[in-house]
């Protein structure tokens, strides 16, 4: 999960509890007190009604239906009376038989009683006073349905508020996770840019002093990384200038000196002889190795080609048409470097024709996700225990003096740079074959790290 | 390390001056027949072997060893073909490309230290028509350069006389190209490379054929001498380079010139 969305969530998350907490608390507190309220000022008016009804009792008992009627209720409610085995009420709905058994009983054995029922008509709370001197029972009953119904209406609306707050929160989260991660953002495309080879690439400070210090520390190490890579791209241009130059003199005055063998006495060609074959293996040996050890720097072209059109090479090397193509191995394109995929096949071929009797046959096989190039020799093959060692840098089978013994190095270097793998093989006819197999998804390459 | 170098080429200067071991006019050569090389150059050494190895493939040389003295050179005398090493101790090689690309179309070849794409690419782009990878022998580069100048002095007398390809005029016999009726102006091998795409109108001409038609490479060409050189010529005979109409790439196979 990513940083903005956890912020968003936190300040949501913070945002449901406190209005889940008020909401809550509110509805539980807030209940109790408004029926505590309600029975201290309903005891009252009951015991006001009690005294009444008792007098009248006492005074005029046919008159107590009209004066339960007439009775004054600033709080609404209805009352009922038990007189000598009879029910009176209020109004002609009140029906006794609704009342809870223990209210009926408190109310015929004459003893006080405060409880909240829930009758028929609803939540209510039922006042029983006994009338002592009468010998009778009062019950008054006041309804609590509109305080279950405020409170009801209360908690709806902190349910809605809460939903609001809630979504609020996310907002808010949403955009201090944005104004708060603005540099760390900055930082990531920064470091992005840097990873893909753009060292001019800088952070700006900011304000907060705590993230200053990431973007200066973040600024001195690119600084720092684009002189070490200028400095190591000074020294390489001069570590090959300084071998080439002299070796343009030594090859050219060989050379020079080959062309006059005629005049030479035969000592001395031999000597001739000797100094050209050495001077150009050592020459090819200087531009191997300068290549291989700059290669990683060496910006790569990458671009769709064809692996038919790139393998043409190997006739050339070959000096004779040894080029086929197996299947649809005609439209198979991958995303490579065309100069350094060539060298490839320029150094297996050539690989071929010194040590491996020759090159039989240079194809092109497509696979599902793959591209093989398969280049077959007439040599001995390679024993097997030599099969990693011949792609090391100096790691020649034989000790024969024809090649470089770093060809097949800069073969595996260019090939791991394509994300591709070559390894060699018994060909079944005899002889060796190298087998290069490079990716078909292009993006495959280009997700390498750049060194 | 410097020190050596100056040492050995004091040797080298007195052995090969002293001794007279080497004839810088061989008998052999036509002298009417030989071409005028402006070789720019710093190393001593290399001018000197460059120099005899040259004279004796054919060559007139005249050292030029900073990028200064070559383009005074150049203003003031004719020459038939350039070669710049890019690595020079005053101006940059890439800048005294340009300079001379201003000028003239001279056939000029750069020698680079490194295969780099960079140095490379960046050198065609600036004008060059080819480039040799240090150390070369000179014999190599004979023959890159006789390949230059040949398609350079004789436009092919099998040429049609002219091909019309969309708005172009291609008149290979007079070397001129007008494209709405306009002149282009092209170095040589852009306009050879023209022509062997106008031969072919409307076919895929791979990178190897026109290395081998136009710079004379059988062995080993470097694709990028075509792709750069194609960018150049479309700069040129498009009318909106950056969305071509007749000199259009195919992916992976080549190049094609269609009206």
């Amino acid at each position: 999960m990513n940083l903005h969305r956890q912020v968003a969530l936190m300040f949501a998350g913070v945002a449901l509890a406190v209005t889940a907490v008020l909401g809550v608390s509110t509805a539980l507190l807030l209940y109790p007190v408004m029926v505590e309220q309600r029975e201290r000022t309903t005891e009252r008016q009951a015991a006001i009604h009690a005294r009444i009804i008792e007098q009248v009792v006492l005074a005029a008992p046919d008159q107590l239906a009209d004066t339960l009627r007439g009775l004054d209720r600033p709080i609404a409610s209805y009352s009922l009376v038990y007189v000598d085995g009879r029910w009176y009420t209020s109004n002609v709905t009140a029906d006794p038989l609704d009342l809870p058994a223990g209210v009926r009983a408190s109310a015929v054995a004459g003893r006080q009683l405060v409880v909240r029922v829930s009758l028929p008509t609803g939540p209510s709370l039922v006042n029983v006073r006994p009338l002592p001197a009468a010998g009778a029972g009062y019950v008054e009953v006041f309804g609590l349905s509109d305080i279950t119904q405020t409170t009801r209406t209360l908690i709806l609306v902190l349910v809605a508020a809460g939903t609001v707050t809630t979504g609020l929160g996310i907002a808010l989260g949403r955009w201090a996770a944005t104004a708060a991660l603005r540099p760390v953002t900055a930082l990531t495309r920064a470091a992005a840019a840097v990873a893909s080879g753009d060292l001019d690439t800088r952070v700006s400070p900011g304000r907060a002093a705590d993230l200053r210090m990431i973007a200066d520390a973040f600024n001195r190490t690119v600084a720092a990384l684009r002189r070490r890579v200028e400095r190591d791209a000074r020294f390489a241009a001069n570590v090959s200038h300084e071998l080439r130059t002299p070796l343009m003199t030594i090859v050219n005055a060989v050379e020079i000196l080959d062309a006059r063998r005629a005049t030479l006495t035969p000592a001395d060609r031999e000597v001739v002889g000797l100094l050209r074959a050495e001077v150009r293996r050592f020459q090819r040996t200087v531009t191997d190795l300068l290549e291989i050890s700059t290669a990683p720097d060496r910006a790569f072209v990458f671009e769709p080609l064809s692996l038919a059109e790139v393998v043409q090479v190997a006739d050339t090397v070959a000096g004779r048409p040894v080029v086929g193509t197996t299947g649809t191995g005609d439209g198979a394109i991958v995303t490579g470097d065309r100069t350094r995929l060539e060298r490839v096949v320029v150094n297996l071929v050539d690989n071929a024709q010194r040590h491996g009797g020759g090159v039989v046959a240079v194809t092109v096989e497509p696979g599902r996700d793959t591209v093989r190039i398969v280049v077959d020799d007439a040599g001995p093959g390679v024993p097997a225990n030599l099969r990693e060692q011949i792609f090391e840098r100096f790691g020649r089978a034989s000790g024969g003096s024809a090649g470089t013994g770093l060809g097949l190095a800069l073969v595996a270097e260019e090939v791991r740079r394509h994300a591709g793998r070559v390894w060699v093989e018994d060909r079944p006819k005899g002889g060796a074959r190298f087998v290069v197999e490079l990716p078909t998804d292009p993006g495959a390459a280009h997700a390498l790290p750049q060194a | 390390m410097t020190a050596t170098i100056r040492v050995a080429e004091q040797t080298y200067r007195e052995t090969a001056a002293g001794q007279g071991w080497f004839d810088p006019h061989p008998s052999g050569q036509d002298a009417s027949m030989s071409r005028r090389m402006l070789l720019v150059e710093d190393d001593v050494a290399v001018q000197r072997v460059l120099t005899l190895a040259l004279r004796e493939e054919g060559f007139d040389i005249v050292v030029a060893s900073t990028g200064t003295e070559a383009l005074e050179h150049l203003g003031r005398n004719q020459v038939d073909v350039v070669l710049l090493d890019l690595m020079l101790p005053d101006v940059d090689g890439l800048e005294v490309c340009r300079k001379v690309r201003q000028s003239s179309d001279v056939p000029l070849i750069i020698v680079t230290a490194r295969t780099d794409s960079h140095d490379v690419v960046a050198g065609l782009e600036a004008g060059a028509d080819d480039y040799v990878v240090k150390p070369f022998v000179a014999k190599v580069l004979a023959a890159r350069v006789r390949a230059l100048l040949r398609r350079a002095g004789a436009p092919g007398e099998t040429e049609p006389s002219a091909v019309t390809v969309g708005p172009l005029e291609i008149r290979p016999a007079e070397a001129v190209v007008l494209r709405d009726g306009a002149q282009v102006a092209l170095t040589r091998t852009e306009f050879q490379l023209l022509v062997e795409l106008a031969r072919r109108t409307g076919e895929v001409v791979s990178r190897t054929d026109l290395l081998q038609r136009v710079w004379g490479y059988d062995y080993l060409g470097d694709g990028r001498l075509v792709d750069v050189h194609v960018r150049r010529l479309r700069g040129k005979v498009e009318r909106d380079p950056g969305n071509p109409r007749h000199l259009l790439t195919v992916r992976g196979l080549g190049y094609k010139l269609v009206a």
